[in-house]
């Protein structure tokens, strides 16, 4: 699953930026395993390739724009049977 | 109340948020009310020896806050948010854009949650209360100011008065603040330990209420009530609130006086180090031993 990728690997108390894979935006893992759903509060799965914070439950997608997630409802969309 | 009701919808987010944009981008808001709550949190922050290891600062704005808790040795990893992209890519990042009616954060996530002057724009603050109590660490800090409801009662009354007098009724113009013995409450109920409270006034003058309704619309808090008059206010009616406010609320140098109250709430999520009172009836020894004197009864 791709929310292994964001797990923090240290206990630094540092945040730490890594590249995305094939992006150059810079995304923080430890921001990422702080934010849950903000409509059901579950976990959600970070998208890479899409730079999209999933929420399975809420069947939406927040985008990551320049690293920064929008977790609010207005800038999410609703999954398709494409994201499956 | 059932748990599933909606809360009033009071505030108009999507009005506020533009607002904010409108005052933020501007680049020339007059954030010294930020500032001011700034310098108390930090001062408040001195006073509590613990670090905190994972800081969110909410709807940071010009991001003055932000900045104070960066400066200190003991918060670490500032996260900042606001409510719009616009307005967080202005943030130093880690950065996030959230809305506090709504927030995504993970359940005992964060040691210290920080929010200035904005959660009075909230249609459920008992709800946003008890989301940021979640998201709290166990002994973790909740420090939060938001506006009281002696703030702007100057212009609430002269506007009160012009408008019954030019409409023959009033129409919601002014927010509605909380009190104090309100958030008290608010934090009890939301679960937090050793809730306090406290009430600071600010007078500001101005040259005229013009000056201070332009200088309220710069710093983004011009009316976002859902239920405003859809017609803006005529020139005849701002130049009878301004002779009203005037007439009452001048100064000595003929400058005229605007109230703000800034309630300050801290909160802890709950911790077994936190002290707690005893059971009554629990106590070893008597109160009368300890003072040396003699104990009488309520009868004598």
């Amino acid at each position: 699953m791709a929310s292994d990728v964001i797990r923090p690997q240290s206990k630094s108390c540092c945040a730490v930026s890594i590249e995305c894979v094939g992006q150059k935006k810079a995304i923080d893992r430890h921001l990422l395993d702080l934010l849950v759903c903000p409509i059901t509060k579950s976990s959600l799965e970070y998208n890479a390739d899409r730079s999209e914070l999933i929420s399975w439950h809420a069947q939406l997608a927040f985008p990551i724009v320049d690293g920064i997630p929008l977790l609010v409802r207005e800038a999410s969309r609703v999954l398709t049977d494409n994201d499956i | 109340m059932i748990a599933t009701e909606i809360p009033p919808q009071i505030f108009d987010r999507h009005m506020l948020i533009r607002h904010r944009e409108r005052a933020v981008l501007n680049n020339n808001i007059p954030d010294f009310m930020l500032h001011y709550v700034a310098d108390d949190f930090k001062e408040r922050l001195d006073l509590v020896r613990r670090r905190f290891s994972t800081t969110l600062c909410l709807s940071a704005a010009t991001g003055v806050v932000c900045k104070m808790l960066r400066e200190r040795p003991s918060t670490n990893v500032v996260i900042s948010s606001e409510l719009s992209l616009p307005l967080t890519r202005l943030l130093p990042k880690p950065a996030v854009v959230l809305d506090e009616e709504s927030l995504p954060l993970k359940a005992a996530g964060f040691d210290l949650l920080v929010s200035a002057l904005t959660l009075q724009f909230v249609n459920d603050l008992p709800g946003t209360l008890i989301q940021l109590r979640q998201a709290l660490k166990p002994d973790g800090l909740f420090l939060g100011a938001i506006l009281g409801g002696v703030t702007l009662n100057e212009l609430r009354q002269a506007t009160l008065e012009a408008e019954t007098e030019l409409y023959g009724g009033v129409s919601p113009r002014i927010a509605p603040f909380a009190d104090l013995r309100d958030i008290g409450s608010l934090l009890q109920r939301a679960d937090f330990a050793l809730p306090v409270t406290d009430s600071q006034t600010i007078t500001v003058t101005y040259a005229s209420p013009l000056h201070l309704m332009r200088e309220l619309k710069a710093m983004g808090a011009s009316n976002v009530l859902i239920d405003r008059r859809s017609i803006p206010a005529t020139r005849g009616f701002l130049m009878r609130i301004a002779e009203i406010y005037t007439n009452r609320f001048s100064e000595k140098n003929g400058r005229i006086r605007a109230t703000f109250e800034i309630l300050t709430m801290t909160g802890w999520a709950p911790h077994e180090s936190q002290q707690v009172p005893l059971k009554p009836g629990s106590a070893q020894s008597r109160l009368a031993d300890a003072l040396g004197v003699v104990e009488k009864s309520s009868l004598e």
